[in-house]
């Protein structure tokens, strides 16, 4: 059964042995930063639930929700021993759903209070510095609701960094790729402010697919239903005309300052590097509404990869360019873009003649995550697992040849954030062509690949047998 | 009371735990926040990293992000209006 709610999925997390609760009295920082990054880096790492936060009575704290393939697992409803490969196989069929629309529930938990008056963000939610020389206390896993402005159609569900800069003053990283800044451009050409409401601790696959990059027309609502396999529930914002999901703990509304900027960040992004301080968007919050006490405030911690991060985009930015690009390329097998969101993508396909692993990393690159986050891309052929990197490196060891199969793409755009810019936003995109070249290129010199025995399987199985 | 990040003289207590376990103060001029219980390091202007220290000057050439557009143009029928003196 999907879950409908974080709390739902936390009981679920506790009977697989997958959630770990805090009930001695810790601090906001460094306790819950250095617990997260310790849950992060474990084998199956399990959710951590603070119960007895410093200054922060009846709040609790949830991280590490996506922090393991396990807990992706059971956010899919699939045993919590899935390999990533299957999981990532089941995503690709149930994007197939789409769409599935979203059903609009009556009553919502997080309506049962509503504050109006001097909403303040420090008051309500158990804050705490996520990363030691970030500016300020982040909501770095909230899902932000907008709709075009100009034609109230287009609503979109996003995940971007915020930071808490006073009681009702949140800064917001609309980075110009993401369907926001498309929102908040036009709001800004026609000088009006953009209603936006933050979405706090939702069900796990409302913030996959709230940082999938889907098209701009598509609803990230239905998609939660496809990958569901139920709709998702929703209601109404108080203000303005936006659709929340009706699980969740807190909902603060507001909206973007018209056309100013105001000093924002550092914080760590994906890469595990603070970014630079900038002059960002800003939103003036004007309502929070929350379930009774105690709420439970989810947050990411990202820090030096892996973190939670990884795992929580592993998939939707692997998933996502494959659905787009499979239609025209049936050839496909694979993508795996888990690395720093797609930094690294690897590629697996069937070939269908000479030179096609450029075509298809060339493709990737005009997905609407490709443009700008892949830098370095390597294609495989179908009998390599994308997910094996072991399997990789020897593709790349045996295949590639690098005065044919090596492509350098100067001054493409690239990613804001990547530490290793000469300029900010431009990038080389790099091309590893690792397939066996197919005619009517010049074949490998030596082709014969040995068979693995075809008597392996059942001697791993005896092996393990008398292992025990 | 000083920001530790921008040493802007400005900088106040915004907020505190009902338990008085902590207080928090934030700096209008850079957004920094930052709570009594985090270390020196971070809580004391002379102790604070250099290499996060935000000056005037940086602040004043930081590029937006995203740009901010130009404003959209009234779309013009054609028709010109002028006042009659």
């Amino acid at each position: 059964m999907p879950f409908n709610s974080l709390r739902a999925f936390l009981e679920k997390c506790e009977t697989e042995g997958q959630l770990v609760r805090i009930k001695e009295k810790i601090k906001p920082e460094p306790d819950i930063r250095a617990a997260a990054c310790a849950a992060a880096k474990m084998a199956a790492g399990p959710v951590l639930l603070f119960d007895n936060i410093e200054g922060y009575p009846n709040k609790q704290v949830a991280m590490n929700i996506h922090g393991s393939f396990q807990n992706h697992a059971l956010m899919l409803d699939l045993p919590k021993e899935t390999s990533v490969k299957v999981q990532f196989q089941e995503l690709v069929e149930r994007w197939d759903r789409y769409p599935i629309p979203p059903r609009r529930a009556k009553n919502a938990p997080f309506k049962e209070v509503i504050i109006d008056k001097n909403p303040s963000l420090y008051k309500e939610l158990p804050l705490f510095r996520v990363n030691p020389m970030d500016g300020g206390f982040y909501l770095s896993k909230a899902c932000v609701v907008s709709r075009d402005p100009e034609t109230g159609e287009d609503q979109n569900l996003g995940m971007y960094r915020m930071q808490v800069k006073d009681h009702d003053r949140i800064g917001i990283q609309a980075a110009a790729q993401h369907d926001i800044a498309i929102h908040l451009r036009k709001a800004e050409e026609l000088d009006i402010p953009l209603r936006v409401a933050i979405v706090v601790s939702n069900e796990p696959v409302t913030s996959l697919v709230a940082s999938t990059p889907l098209h701009y027309h598509q609803d990230e609502y239905s998609m939660i239903g496809a990958i569901r396999g139920e709709p998702a529930e929703i209601i109404a914002s108080e203000r303005g005309n936006l659709d929340v999901p009706a699980g969740a703990e807190v909902v603060i509304e507001g909206e973007i300052i018209p056309r100013k900027r105001f000093v924002e960040g550092p914080f760590v992004e994906y890469t595990g590097y603070y970014s630079s301080s900038m002059i960002q968007a800003e939103i003036q919050v004007d309502l929070i509404s929350r379930r009774r006490d105690p709420i439970i405030f989810e947050n990411l911690y990202s820090g030096l990869p892996w973190t939670e991060m990884d795992y929580m985009m592993a998939m939707s930015t692997s998933v996502a360019p494959f659905k787009q690009m499979k239609p025209e390329f049936p050839e496909l097998q694979a993508i795996n873009a888990m690395y720093c969101h797609g930094y690294v993508t690897i590629i697996s396909s069937k070939i269908r003649f000479g030179g096609f692993a450029k075509t298809l990393a060339m493709r990737l690159l005009t997905t609407p995550h490709g443009i700008v986050y892949p830098k370095f891309i390597i294609v495989v052929d179908d009998d390599i697992d994308p997910f094996d990197l072991q399997q990789v490196m020897w593709a790349i060891s045996v295949r590639f040849r690098p005065e044919r199969d090596l492509v350098l793409i100067p001054n493409a755009p690239g990613s804001t954030v990547d530490p290793a810019h000469l300029v900010r936003g431009i990038t080389t995109k790099t091309i590893i062509d690792a397939t066996r070249p197919a005619f009517p290129d010049i074949p490998l010199a030596d082709a014969s690949i040995v068979d693995v025995p075809p008597e392996t399987a059942f001697w791993m199985e005896e092996i393990l047998k008398r292992r025990k | 009371m000083i920001c530790p990040r921008c040493d802007f003289l400005e900088a106040y207590k915004v907020f505190e735990a009902e338990d008085r376990s902590w207080e928090i103060f934030r700096c209008p001029r850079c957004n920094f926040n930052w709570r009594s219980t985090e270390g020196q390091e971070l809580t004391d202007a002379k102790l604070y990293s250099p290499r996060f220290k935000l000056s005037e000057k940086q602040i004043q050439e930081m590029a937006p992000k995203p740009p901010v557009p130009p404003l959209r143009k009234t779309e013009t029928s054609g028709v010109r209006e002028r006042k009659l003196t």
